[in-house]
């Protein structure tokens, strides 16, 4: 039996003209570039010495679990399949690209990317590259997972396999516990 | 007449962007992404506690770059946008100075920081943000340091804009310093960008 995917993902979108702040659904939100990602990633990338893509990465699930998790918790998502759909719609919504969680259970999961902002990014600045560099979306994996399977932070981590700056078709990221 | 900088902040709010059907957003000549404001700032955070003592400045700035490229060449999409000639381009009564006030207007209007110019000539600009996300750390007590790279490396860029020739060339024309910052307990960030020789 198929999945239906009946969730729509919503956004309630506000300006603050005092503070001149937008917020979605309450979270603070800013527009950025791809330079400003790809820099980013550059500098976590480069940053052997310290681990900087582990940085990014942690910064990234601790920032989208409390984004993804409040979002459950407001709009009463509670079904798998619904947490699925939510996490892939607010991964598009965001401009992030076009996520398909094709394996979400409890133990590992498997996840594609057949456009993403972080690979089309730093090939519109820098062209192609052999290793991954979407350290963000694995960020997000790994917290999305936290979420659909109600588990802390922390335990999960997404490894990218195959990727698009690469000039593979699609990015894959597999999900396992820690 | 100066220049109607509530106007544009107010207008440019309203303009929204939407993902493609590839979960894309492109606009202004570049990729855009809309993600939480703690996301960056908390990257930036957290290599600064990180990095080695050493290499604070060096990590310090590359933040700052980030935000300076970033800054150029959005900044370029912007005042050469759609929405710039509608919103913009109809209150800019003096160039460059103008072009500026209107840049860090939408600068505003976005919601990168609330700031404005209190200082420009071709040689110096002098910038001040009096709330902005990249202060919400100090609020967890793990700023040490001026902590806003990102609006310093785009008023650095978009005095270059302005300042530093014909787009692409103007790049690195300029430098942006941070002497004042909340989340080091001043009541608002300044931001200092002077012409290099």
């Amino acid at each position: 039996m198929p999945q239906i995917k009946q969730v729509t993902l919503v956004t309630n979108q506000t300006f603050d003209p005092t503070r001149c702040r937008h917020y979605t659904n309450g979270v603070t939100t800013v527009l950025h570039c791809h330079h400003y990602a790809s820099l980013y990633t550059q500098l976590a990338d480069d940053a052997t010495l310290f681990d900087g893509k582990t940085i990014l990465r942690n910064t990234a699930e601790n920032s989208f679990y409390g984004v993804l998790q409040n979002y459950m918790v407001d709009q009463k998502i509670s079904r798998r399949e619904d947490r699925v759909a939510a996490v892939e719609q607010y991964w598009a919504w965001c401009g992030m690209g076009e996520l398909n969680i094709c394996d979400a259970n409890q133990n590992n999961g498997r996840a594609e990317m057949t456009s993403s902002h972080v690979d089309a990014g730093w090939i519109k600045k820098w062209g192609k590259r052999d290793e991954p560099v979407n350290f963000i979306t694995q960020g997000y994996l790994a917290a999305a997972w936290s979420v659909i399977w109600d588990t802390p932070m922390n335990t999960w981590q997404a490894t990218e396999t195959q990727c698009l700056v690469s000039g593979a078709p699609k990015s894959v990221f597999t999900i396992g516990r820690k | 007449m100066s220049f109607d900088r509530k106007s544009v902040i107010n207008d440019i709010s309203k303009v929204g962007v939407t993902s493609n059907d590839q979960g894309l957003i492109e606009g202004f000549g570049v990729y855009v992404n809309r993600l939480p404001a703690d996301f960056w700032r908390g990257f930036g955070e957290n290599i600064m506690k990180a990095v080695p003592t050493d290499l604070s400045d060096a990590a310090w700035h590359l933040l700052y770059n980030a935000g300076h490229e970033c800054g150029y060449h959005t900044g370029y999409g912007i005042v050469n946008s759609e929405e710039w000639k509608a919103i913009v381009q109809p209150r800019v009564q003096k160039a460059p100075e103008d072009v500026l006030n209107g840049a860090f207007a939408v600068f505003t209007g976005w919601g990168w920081g609330k700031t404005e110019i209190i200082e420009q000539s071709p040689e110096r600009m002098v910038v001040r943000a009096y709330d902005y996300y990249e202060a919400d750390g100090a609020t967890n007590g793990t700023v040490k340091r001026n902590m806003a790279p990102m609006i310093c490396g785009v008023a650095a860029a978009f005095f270059e804009l302005a300042y530093g020739g014909p787009y692409p060339n103007g790049l690195n024309k300029a430098v942006g310093q941070q002497v004042k910052g909340i989340e080091t307990g001043d009541d608002y960030g300044e931001f200092v960008v002077t012409r290099v020789a």
